[in-house]
């Protein structure tokens, strides 16, 4: 029995892991073209910031949010660097996560602040119009090495021509499935959008109208709104961007299908509620949802929160094709470190962060994924069962190029609650959406290309 | 130089005050300035250059849906919340004022709220208002269809300032009592031999008497309800203001344009604090003159 579960298993692996390896190839050749596939990496990072050396001593600032496990790593992670730097210091300062922006934003218009600074991708546009953030110079970080060696979601930190983030910590999305009703109603994790469907059904309890236990979380302003644009969208055939960035597709057919798709959930199928047990993750924690996609970070938090939970991690019900949501917090190098002595330290530096050992200290020690597709198969990283899927799903994740990204996100929320409460045209709703959207992301090239 | 006593004495005064003025100056009036600059700029801490761009940020605010949904929600805090709050407290404190044992134990129970973190009772009072939350098993039980309260954009807005009335009473609670407690009794006595009821009394008497702790309770309600953002931030959906805008306040949209939003905006964001002010002076200006008339 215990056999036939494992071979199951494994059967599972090796499939997805050729789904995988195919979709990356996809990948690879979409924003490459072919002759970068066959890029062997080099040795080390595959940077040539190795040769480079610092005139003097130098001092450069890393600034990262406060998070217990990741200040820790960092901090053991520097004097490792500055032994294999001499000359090169390091100074590590945390700040709340909250306050991020207003804190960066401070610390500059009082004329400080950061050489290296860890941001969310999403912010990364933002910050290069502001000409805060400084390109990686194509020398040290040349970009054919940049994309055969990082997963496709790379492509979120490049601007016109230019890279200005190596990441490090990566996440993406999958489906949690609880056990318990899942077997209850006996049945198997879910693979494609109709088996999706078909599980939410069996697993839905109610009282009445009343639900006791949801099929499915309905969790637009979580994870939600992610999983339409870049999961679900691709899924059907669609892109949720044109490749350039500068044009939404949230309107073709296969966007709208897509979102009519997720929207069935709450409007026909009857197996998910909005505000149920408030949100998704926490319906999901307290046993009292069936499936929810949520980011690996959550495996996390169930750890902790609900050690008793019995539940199992699957890459993303696909449909046509296999996509899934990836966000990451990236380093990059501001203006404060544009020249000299500083901008070679922070190169180095930013290296040194994103190379494969330290990605491999880091998805134990934080619980945040790799970044390079060196790390897809490795086996210490794929041992934990509920992380694997998520690695797995990192040759097909995509991050979303986000001029605004509270206001995008709230756009798209909006459409969900403009067709779910007020009773809006789908497709109505995702032009507002769009032409909202779309107005930013125009206003945004045409003062990068001015 | 030789001073009087008198003078030493009026020296002494001011160099006291120049300590808390210069204080206030600087931490009240200097950023309130300030942000009447910021407001004038296209303002972006981070960019190189804050382009000063005249009265753009205003034209373009009274464009802006969003800042008039906030500008609405904001009047249905202040409309509904001060009066619902002012007179549910008011019956409490002459509920009160009757009883004599516990009477120390009552009141403190109706203040505990005020003392307690806005955000502890906003997630306290999400988890009574979801779904399957425990008004709508309350409402259930007596047969009455549920709602997702702040789930729907009907409702929203009306389940949080339920919350924020809740929260204030235990204040306005408080100084009632003190009003109530200052009305000398011969007034009341005399009334009363002179054979009025009580709803004359109250009418005549004690609502008059109360003038001007009403009027303290609705200028600091109807500045607070002004406001109101910790509540709105932390029940709405996402925070946000939602679902849909329907309980964005001011401050919540101000918060967001200058803090969350990614470039920042805070030259528009300014001026809507600046739009703000003016509602806020013009309104206690008003207040003060209309409702501040002597009793006799």
């Amino acid at each position: 029995m215990r056999d036939d579960v494992f071979r199951k298993q494994l059967d599972r692996r090796t499939a997805l892991k050729a789904g995988a390896a195919g979709a990356a190839a996809i990948g690879a050749s979409r924003h490459l073209g072919a002759s970068a596939q066959d890029a062997s990496p080099a040795a080390g990072s595959g940077f040539n910031v190795a040769d480079l050396q610092v005139s003097g001593d130098v001092e450069i600032e890393y600034w990262q949010y406060e998070y217990a496990s990741k200040t820790e790593l960092v901090n053991t992670l520097i004097p490792e660097f500055e032994a294999a730097n001499p000359g090169i210091t390091i100074k590590h300062v945390n700040f709340p996560y909250d306050d991020f922006r207003q804190q960066v934003a401070a610390a500059v218009q009082a004329g400080e602040g950061p050489d290296v600074l860890n941001v969310y991708f999403g912010w990364i546009p933002a910050y290069v119009q502001q000409q805060f953030l400084q390109p990686l110079n194509a020398e040290w970080f040349p970009h054919e090495v940049i994309e055969s060696d990082f997963f496709p979601m790379i492509a979120a930190g490049k601007v016109k021509e230019d890279y200005y983030a190596l990441p490090t910590a990566v996440r993406t999305l999958a489906l949690f499935c609880n056990m318990d009703h899942l077997g209850a109603a006996g049945k198997e994790p879910p693979t494609t959008w109709d088996e999706l469907v078909d599980v939410a059904m069996a697993t839905t309890q109610k009282d009445g109208d009343n639900f006791e236990v949801v099929g499915f979380t309905w969790d637009i302003g979580g994870q939600g709104h992610n999983w339409w644009r870049e999961a679900l969208i691709r899924q059907n055939g669609g892109l949720p961007t044109t490749e350039d960035n500068r044009t939404l597709q949230w309107t073709t057919a296969e966007a709208i299908e897509a979102f009519n798709y997720h929207v069935a959930f709450l409007t026909e199928h009857g197996v998910t509620q909005n505000g149920f047990e408030t949100d998704g993750p926490t319906a999901f924690q307290n046993g009292k949802a069936a499936l929810h996609v949520d980011g690996s970070y959550r495996v996390g938090t169930y750890t902790a929160n609900a050690p008793d939970l019995n539940y199992k991690v699957v890459p993303l019900p696909a449909n046509k094709d296999q996509a899934s949501f990836a966000s990451f917090w990236a380093n990059t190098i501001t203006r404060n470190a544009a020249d000299g002595d500083k901008a070679i330290a922070a190169a180095k530096w930013i290296d040194f962060l994103a190379s494969e050992d330290v990605m491999k200290r880091w998805t134990p020690a934080v619980g945040e994924l790799p970044a390079r597709s060196a790390l897809a198969e490795d086996p210490d990283l794929l041992a934990n069962e509920k992380v694997a899927p998520f690695i797995e799903s990192l040759p097909f994740s995509y991050a979303t190029f986000m001029v605004n990204e509270a206001d995008l996100r709230q756009a798209v929320i909006d459409a969900y609650d403009n067709v779910t409460l007020a009773g809006l045209d789908p497709e109505a709703a995702l032009q507002e959406a769009q032409d909202k959207i779309q107005a930013q992301l125009d206003e945004y090239w045409a003062s990068l290309d001015a | 130089m030789h001073l009087t006593l008198e003078r030493r004495k009026w020296l002494w005064g001011y160099a006291f005050i120049a300590i808390p003025f210069l204080f206030f100056l600087a931490v009240r009036i200097g950023p309130t300035l300030y942000a009447f600059w910021v407001s004038f700029h296209q303002w972006d801490p981070i960019a190189l250059d804050r382009p000063w761009i005249g009265l753009d940020n205003y034209r373009d605010l009274a464009q802006d849906k969003v800042f008039w949904k906030a500008m609405r929600n904001t009047w249905i805090y202040v409309l509904i919340g001060v009066p619902l709050g002012l007179s549910i407290s008011l019956l409490i404190a002459l509920g009160l004022q009757q009883i004599v044992r516990w009477s120390g134990f009552f009141r403190a129970l109706y203040f505990i709220p005020y003392v307690t973190s806005l955000v502890a009772v906003g997630w306290v009072w999400r988890w009574m208002y979801m779904p399957n939350g425990l008004i709508n098993e309350v409402l259930g039980f007596f047969g009455i269809h549920g709602n997702n309260w702040l789930g729907n954009p009907a409702t929203a807005i009306y389940a949080i300032i339920i919350t924020t009335v809740w929260q204030g009473l235990g204040f306005q609670v408080v100084i009632f009592l003190a009003g109530l407690e200052s009305i000398p009794q011969d007034y009341t006595d005399a009334a009363a031999v002179d054979g009025a009821t009580g709803w004359q009394i109250f009418r005549h008497i004690t609502i008059p008497q109360l003038n001007p702790t009403i009027v303290f309770l609705v200028v600091t309600g109807v500045i607070s309800n002004l406001q109101v953002f910790t509540q709105v931030r932390s029940m709405s959906s996402q925070g946000t203001g939602g679902p849909l805008n329907s309980t964005i306040s001011i401050v919540l949209y101000v918060y967001q344009k200058a803090f969350q939003s990614l470039p920042s905006k805070m030259g528009y964001a300014s001026a809507m604090t600046v739009v703000l002010f003016f509602i806020i002076l013009a309104i206690t200006v008003v207040q003060l003159k209309v409702l501040q008339r002597d009793t006799d």
